[in-house]
């Protein structure tokens, strides 16, 4: 034991623990997925305004919905897995949605990340699977492949190749308040909350 | 090992798992990310600290306390990049990558290897058991977690990571033992660094 090897185990004890601490929001978000979460809860970050098309390949802004919250989702037209679960889950949520005060109010949007693949017919073919588009429910894609990757990056999407032709993603639904700022990411089988969340942002 | 061998060696692992477009390549699976690239950008530390650093001087007063914390801070850093979130960091941001790389050279592998040279046995008896035990609970909680850890990477492959940490933690076990049985008791920091030089 000497002075110097004791400060330098304090030092490093201190700087250790901080880093860690700093590193998890304090031991709060060790995923990337809680780390985006809290982010956003903390400082709701606006969505870029980028040109989306439906799937009538007619132009759709984010800003045309502003004053509405919208419940969003991003998914692929091929995905077989959580994308279908989604679907299901927004066709749920669009019959309480139009079964309550929250008509007009909430609008779910569907967004597809793989543009190239995904144009204004398979996105209405998506959308036939559950009950096709209306007003509470559009169905929407970035032409631009770049601007699809700015609304990736905005809300942390993370979209990995799955080797199989098709795509890996961590599904959410992203709760978009009334000034068009995302607020709140949810689990992808979580409605019942991102629900509630929208009425509370009414 | 020589100095000079130790530099060639550090060079070389560099070259192959830190310089891109190679590290992205180390980086595309999560096996290889865990068990490979930061593992041997931790080697390539170590090589620096054991042998290319002053070597302890047998007979001076004892390090002990100062090699102890080394390796804390060893572990404080390996611990930081074992979080999944930076992990997922360092695969979509090049300068979280280029931060992890140095820190795991510099504020892992040299601190670990310039203590590892300084313990004594109890110590690195201690420092060995602890990394056993480790790869245990990183192996248990990447094989058993049903979520995904990481959004880079697909679920499938975090039992693949769990089951080779399993790995990992029996050849520690096979080797601590090996050298315990082998090491007739001579193995004190002086012994090693004599032999080594």
């Amino acid at each position: 034991m000497n002075g110097r090897g004791i400060v330098s185990m304090l030092l490093v004890l201190l700087l250790g623990a901080a880093a860690l601490w700093w590193g998890s929001d304090g031991f709060t978000a060790f995923t990337a997925e809680n780390a985006r979460r809290l982010e956003v809860e903390r400082s709701p970050r606006p969505l870029p305004a980028v040109a989306l098309e439906d799937h009538l390949g007619a132009p759709v802004s984010l800003d045309d919905l502003s004053g509405k919250v919208v419940l969003l989702d991003f998914v692929y037209t091929r995905c077989t897995m959580i994308c279908v679960a989604l679907g299901q889950e927004f066709a749920e949520l669009r019959g309480e949605i139009e079964r309550s005060d929250l008509d007009g109010r909430v609008v779910l949007v569907t967004v597809s990340f793989d543009p190239e693949h995904d144009g204004p017919a398979q996105l209405a073919d998506y959308a036939n699977r559950y009950g096709g588009p209306d007003a509470a429910w559009r169905f929407v894609r970035a032409p631009a492949e770049r601007e699809t990757r700015q609304l990736l990056r905005t809300a942390e999407v993370t979209v990995v190749p799955d080797g199989f032709g098709g795509f890996v993603h961590n599904a959410a639904i992203y709760v978009i308040d009334p000034e068009g700022r995302l607020v709140h990411i949810v689990d992808s089988d979580a409605s019942d909350e991102a629900l509630e969340l929208a009425r509370g942002l009414i | 090992m020589s100095r000079r061998n130790a530099i060639l060696l550090v060079i070389g692992l560099l070259l192959i798992v830190a310089v891109p477009p190679f590290s992205w390549w180390w980086e595309a699976s999560l096996v290889r990310h865990m068990l490979l690239q930061i593992p041997l950008l931790i080697l390539a530390g170590v090589l620096l600290g054991a042998f290319v650093a002053p070597r302890p001087v047998p007979g001076a007063q004892s390090k002990q306390t100062e090699a102890a914390a080394a390796v804390l801070l060893a572990a404080f850093c390996m611990t930081f990049w074992m979080l999944p979130r930076w992990l997922d960091a360092a695969v979509g941001d090049h300068g979280v990558d280029a931060v992890k790389i140095v820190s795991l050279v510099l504020l892992a592998g040299v601190p670990l290897g310039w203590g590892w040279v300084r313990l004594g046995p109890v110590a690195r008896g201690f420092v060995w058991f602890q990394a056993i035990s480790m790869a245990l609970v990183l192996g248990w909680l990447y094989a058993a977690y049903p979520d995904r850890l990481c959004n880079s990477y697909l679920v499938s492959e975090q039992p693949v990571l769990g089951m080779a940490m399993f790995g990992v933690a029996a050849f520690l076990g096979v080797v601590g033992v090996a050298i315990v049985m082998i090491g007739s008791g001579d193995h004190t920091a002086a012994a090693e660094s004599a032999t080594a030089s």
